[in-house]
C-alpha cells in the first residue's frame, strides 16, 4: 500500500508545481521561479558533468555566457528568429564545450579545474573587453523577447516553457542514467583505468558528458537573454560558476534531483534572505556560502539524497542500484 | 596449439630502471601460462603493457599476430584481453551486477539516440544484457550477491567479482594479476575453484602470481621473471627445480 | 624600446611572479601532503593582510608585533580550516570535489565579511618595506625598492622552504606522507600530525605572501580571490606541484608573462594571455614545464 502513497505525493506535488501561477499571481514570486528553473537546467547538466561522469568544471558559466550572448547577437543583430538564436546558442556552446573537453580528457581533477577555471574567466575577459561585439561593460541590448502572436511571453508563459524545458532534461537524464551510457560515466568516474580494462572508451565519455552539459548551459543562457531583454558580463564571473557547482554539490552530485533541489535552494535562498533581513544585501552572499558549507559538511551527499533516502524510506523501497531500477531486484535482498 | 599472444624482445625503460628487459613470451591458446618471480621482477609492469595501460619502450606484444602495443587500453580490452588487478579496483559506487554490466556495455548496440527516446530495443538489450551478467555472477559463486555494494563484500568475493566483471567482456584472453594475493584458507580454495571452472571453459589465461601452490595446481606453462628478464620457462615442475630459480627466490620463499 | 624599460618590466615581472609563486607554494604544500587542493588558501592571503593592517595602521601595534600576531592568527585558522571542515567531510563520506566547494565557499564567505568590515575599497599599505615612492637607480632604471625588499624575503622564505622540504626529517614526513599515508605510518610518521602541520604551514605562507603582495596590490579584495588567486595555483601547476623552487619558478614566468603581454600586447588582454598559457601548459605539460620529478615518480 506503500506504493499509493508515493502517487499521493509526488502527484501533490507535481500538481503544485503546475497550479503555481494560479496560486501566487505575484510576478515577482513568478520571475524568480523562472530564474530557479533556468538554473536548474544548468545545475542538472553539472550534476550529469561532475556527479555522473566526475568531471570537475568551475567555468560552466562560460557556456552559458556563450548561449546567451549568441543568441542575444543573432537575434538582437542579425534580425533571425528566436528558435534559431537558441539553436545557435546551444550548438556554439556544444562546440566550445568539445574544444575545452578534447584535450582535457586526461587531466586529473585538480588541473581539470584550473582549466576550467581559466576557460571561464578567458569567456568573462572576453566579454568585457570585445565591446564591439559584445558591448563589453555596457551591456548588449534590445534581444527580442518570446512572443505568442505579437505579444511578449509573460511571466506565466515563460514558466509553463521551462517547465516542459526541465521536464524534459530532467527525462534524458533518468534515461541516460539508467543505461549503459550512464554506467559507463559512474565507472569512469570511480575508476577510469578499470574503465578502459572493460573497453570503456573514458575519453569519449568524458567529452561526451562536457558535450551535453555544456549544451544544457548554452540553453539555459540563451533563454535567460530573451528573457531579460539585455546581457551584461556581470553574472559571468567566477564566482558564478562556483554557484552553479554549489548548486550541483547542495543538491546532490549522484541524484537525478540534484539539479532540481540544488538549482531551487540555491535561486531562492539569496532572494528570500535579500527579503527578509532588510538591508542585508551585502550580507546575502555571506550567509548563502556558509549555509553551503554547512551543508557541505553535514550532509556531502546532498541534500537530494538525504530527500532521496528520506522518501524511499517513506514507501518502504530498498535502495540498491545507481543505474539500475529498483524493481529488478529481487524481494528481501 | 597456436599462440594466442606473443611478446617478443619486450623492453620498458622508466627513467634509468630497466623494468622489463627483452622479454619474449609466448601464451598458447586454450592453456594457462604462469608468470612468476620475486618481488620487483617486473609482473606487473608486464601485464600493464600487455594490457595498454602503457607502451613499451621497444619489443612487440603480437596479439593473435596484430601487434598491439601501441593501441589505447580501451582498444586492447574491445579486442579481447581482459585483466583483473593486483590490488582491486571495483566501481565501489556501482552494486555487484552494475559492476559486470560495466564490461556489458561492449556488447549494447543501442545508440545514445535510442537510450534518449526509450525505445523497446534499448529496454530489450538492458533486460538481455542484465540476464548475462548474472549468469557471469553465476560462475563465480555471486549471484547471490547480484544487489550489494562491493565495499560489503568479503575479500574473497571482490576478488571474484573482478574476475567475473573480466570474463563478462567475454575476452579470448584473461590476464590475472595476483587473484590469490591475501587470501585465507577458504577463500584460496574458492578461488581454486574458480580457476578449475575457468580452465574447464578453455579460457585462455596469463596468470601472475606469488602463491606458489597456486601456480603449481593452475598452471601448463610458467615463465620466471627476475630482474626484468626471464631466467627460466617450462612445466612447474621442472621450473621449481631450476638452480637459477631457487637463487632468485632464496630469501624469498613463500 | 628602450632597455631600460625592458629591464624594468622584467624586475617587476619577476617580483610580482616571485610572490604569486608564494601562493602557490601554500598550494604545493596541501597538495603535497593531503592530495587536496584548498581554494580558501587564497583568502589567507588577503586576511593576513587586512589584519596586518589592523593592528599596525589602526591598533598601531608595531611591525614585528602585528606581523607576528596576523600570521599566528592565519596558522591557526589553517588549524581550524583542518577539524571544521576536512574531517567533518571526511567523516560524513564527502570527497575530494566536495572539500574544493567547501573551501570555495569558504574563500567567498570570507571576501564578504571583509567587504562589509572593511567596505569595498582598497586601502594603501603602509610602508613598512620602505617608501612606496623611494627608488633605487641602478643605471638608468630606477627600482621601487620596495620590490627588492618583497623579493628578498620571498628569496629567503622559498629557500628555507626547500630545505625544509628536502633535507630535513619534516621535509621528509611530508613527502612520504603526499606519496602513501598508509606506508607513511607503517614506518612510523605521525600522519595526523603531519596533516596539522601542513594545514598549519599552508596557510601560513600564503599569509606571508598576502603581507608582501599588498603594497603592490593595495589591501583590498583582489587579495583574496580572482585573478591573484588563480595565479598562484597557476605557479604551482607550472612548477610541477612538487617543489617550492618550482613553484617560484612557474611564478616568476608567470609574472614575465604577464608584463611583457601589457608591454606588446595590450594590458586589457593580459590576464587572457596568462590564462591562456597557463591551459596550454597544462595540456601538453602537466608535470610542469621544468620537468621537475621527485625520486620515486
Amino acid at each position: 500500500m506503500r506504493r499509493n502513497l508515493k502517487r499521493i505525493v509526488y502527484g501533490a506535488f507535481f500538481g503544485l508545481i503546475l497550479v503555481l501561477p494560479l496560486l501566487s499571481r505575484n510576478e515577482y514570486v513568478l520571475f524568480v521561479m523562472n530564474k530557479a528553473l533556468l538554473n536548474i537546467i544548468v545545475a542538472s547538466g553539472l550534476v550529469f558533468l561532475t556527479g555522473f561522469a566526475g568531471q570537475i568544471s568551475l567555468g560552466q558559466v562560460g557556456f552559458v555566457a556563450i548561449g546567451a550572448y549568441t543568441s542575444g547577437l543573432v537575434t538582437a543583430r542579425l534580425g533571425m528568429p528566436i528558435p534559431i538564436g537558441i539553436v545557435a546558442g546551444i550548438a556554439l556552446s556544444v562546440i566550445v564545450g568539445l574544444v575545452v573537453a578534447i584535450p582535457s580528457f586526461k587531466l586529473k581533477a585538480f588541473f581539470l579545474s584550473l582549466v576550467t577555471i581559466a576557460f571561464g574567466q578567458i569567456i568573462y575577459l572576453l566579454l568585457v573587453n570585445l565591446t564591439a561585439v559584445t558591448g563589453g561593460s555596457q551591456g548588449l541590448f534590445n534581444i527580442p523577447p518570446m512572443k505568442l502572436s505579437g505579444t511578449p511571453f509573460t511571466n506565466t508563459l515563460y514558466y509553463y516553457l521551462f517547465l516542459v524545458l526541465v521536464a524534459l532534461v530532467i527525462l534524458l537524464m533518468y534515461r541516460l542514467k539508467y543505461s549503459y551510457i550512464g554506467r559507463q560515466m559512474f565507472a569512469v568516474n570511480d575508476d577510469d583505468v578499470a574503465a578502459e580494462a572493460c573497453a570503456i572508451n573514458s575519453r569519449k565519455t568524458k567529452v561526451f558528458a562536457f558535450g551535453l552539459s555544456a549544451g544544457l548551459a548554452g540553453l539555459s543562457g540563451a533563454l535567460t537573454a530573451h528573457m531579460v531583454g539585455f546581457l551584461t558580463p556581470d553574472p559571468f564571473t567566477f564566482f558564478d560558476s562556483a554557484n552553479f557547482v554549489a548548486m550541483a554539490v547542495v543538491g546532490g552530485l549522484r541524484q537525478l534531483s540534484g539539479g532540481v533541489v540544488g538549482g531551487f535552494a540555491l535561486t531562492w535562498l539569496p532572494e528570500l534572505l535579500r527579503l527578509k533581513i532588510s538591508g542585508f544585501e551585502n550580507y546575502y552572499l555571506l550567509v548563502n556560502s556558509v549555509i553551503v558549507l554547512l551543508v557541505l559538511v553535514f550532509l556531502p551527499s546532498g541534500l537530494g539524497a538525504s530527500l532521496s533516502k528520506g522518501l524511499s524510506r517513506l514507501w518502504g523501497e530498498k535502495q540498491g542500484a545507481v543505474t539500475l531500477h529498483n524493481s529488478k531486484s529481487k524481494e528481501g535482498e | 596449439m597456436a599462440n594466442i599472444l606473443e611478446t617478443k624482445a619486450l623492453t620498458k625503460r622508466f627513467g634509468g630502471i630497466v623494468a622489463n628487459h627483452g622479454i619474449n613470451l609466448a601464451i598458447e591458446q586454450g592453456k594457462t601460462t604462469g608468470l612468476i618471480g620475486p618481488n620487483g621482477s617486473g609482473k606487473t609492469t608486464f601485464i600493464n603493457q600487455i594490457s595498454g595501460i602503457f607502451p613499451p619502450t621497444s619489443g612487440s606484444i603480437l596479439f593473435r599476430g596484430e601487434d598491439i602495443s601501441r593501441k589505447p587500453a580501451c582498444e586492447i580490452a574491445s579486442m579481447g584481453i581482459a585483466r583483473t588487478f593486483q590490488r582491486i579496483q571495483l566501481f565501489n559506487h556501482l552494486n555487484v551486477v552494475e559492476n559486470v554490466l560495466v564490461s556489458r556495455c561492449k556488447f549494447m548496440s543501442a545508440s545514445a539516440l535510442d537510450v534518449a527516446l526509450g525505445t523497446a530495443k534499448v529496454r530489450h538489450e538492458e533486460k538481455a544484457q542484465f540476464d548475462k551478467a548474472v549468469e557471469f555472477l553465476g560462475i563465480v559463486g555471486l549471484d547471490g550477491d547480484a544487489w550489494k555494494l562491493p565495499s560489503s563484500l568479503p575479500y574473497g568475493k571482490r576478488r571474484a567479482l573482478e574476475i567475473a566483471r573480466a570474463l563478462a567482456l567475454e575476452p579470448s584472453l584473461l590476464l590475472l594479476d595476483e587473484p590469490a594475493a591475501g587470501m585465507t584458507k577458504e577463500e584460496f580454495v574458492q578461488i581454486l575453484g574458480i580457476m578449475d571452472i575457468l580452465k574447464e571453459r578453455k579460457v585462455t589465461m596469463l596468470l601472475v602470481e606469488h602463491t606458489m601452490e597456486f601456480i603449481r595446481r593452475a598452471v601448463d606453462w610458467v615463465y620466471v621473471l627476475n630482474f626484468g628478464e626471464v631466467i627460466a620457462q617450462g612445466p612447474f615442475e621442472e621450473v621449481e627445480k631450476d638452480k637459477a630459480v631457487i637463487t632468485a627466490y632464496l630469501g624469498d620463499e613463500e | 624600446m628602450v632597455l631600460s624599460d625592458l629591464l624594468q618590466n622584467i624586475i617587476g615581472g619577476v617580483t610580482v611572479g616571485a610572490t604569486y609563486g608564494l601562493i602557490g607554494l601554500g598550494v604545493v604544500f596541501l597538495w603535497q601532503s593531503i592530495q587536496r587542493i584548498n581554494f580558501a588558501n587564497i583568502s589567507s592571503a588577503m586576511l593576513a593582510a587586512y589584519l596586518f593592517y589592523t593592528f599596525y595602521a589602526q591598533l598601531h601595534l608595531g611591525f614585528l608585533v602585528s606581523f607576528v600576531v596576523s600570521i599566528a592568527i592565519i596558522a591557526a585558522y589553517g588549524l581550524a580550516l583542518r577539524y571544521l571542515v576536512l574531517e567533518p567531510i571526511n567523516r560524513h563520506g564527502g570527497d575530494k570535489l566536495e572539500f574544493v566547494v567547501a573551501t570555495l565557499m569558504l574563500c567567498i564567505f570570507w571576501l564578504s565579511v571583509v567587504k562589509v568590515i572593511y567596505g569595498g575599497i582598497a586601502k594603501p599599505f603602509p610602508p613598512v618595506f620602505g617608501e612606496a615612492t623611494s627608488f633605487v637607480q641602478i643605471g638608468s632604471i630606477s627600482i621601487p625598492s620596495v620590490y627588492f625588499r618583497i623579493f628578498f624575503v620571498v628569496l629567503v622564505l622559498v629557500l628555507a622552504l626547500h630545505m625544509l622540504l628536502q633535507r630535513t626529517m619534516i621535509g621528509k614526513m611530508f613527502r612520504a606522507t603526499a606519496q602513501n599515508k598508509e606506508m607513511a605510518s607503517l614506518v612510523g610518521i605521525n600522519v595526523d600530525m603531519t596533516t596539522s602541520l601542513a594545514f598549519t604551514l599552508a596557510t601560513s605562507i600564503v599569509g606571508i605572501a598576502g603581507i608582501l603582495l599588498a603594497p603592490i596590490y593595495f589591501v583590498s579584495l583582489d587579495l583574496g580571490g580572482g585573478p591573484i588567486g588563480i595565479k598562484g595555483f597557476a605557479a604551482a601547476v607550472m612548477g610541477g606541484l612538487v617543489d617550492p623552487l618550482g613553484t617560484i619558478a612557474g611564478g616568476i614566468t608567470i609574472g614575465l608573462v604577464e608584463n611583457f603581454s601589457t608591454l606588446f600586447i595590450s594590458s586589457a588582454y593580459k590576464d587572457v594571455i596568462s590564462f591562456v598559457v597557463l591551459v596550454v601548459v597544462l595540456i601538453w605539460k602537466p608535470r610542469g614545464i621544468f620537468n621537475w620529478t621527485t625520486k620515486g615518480d
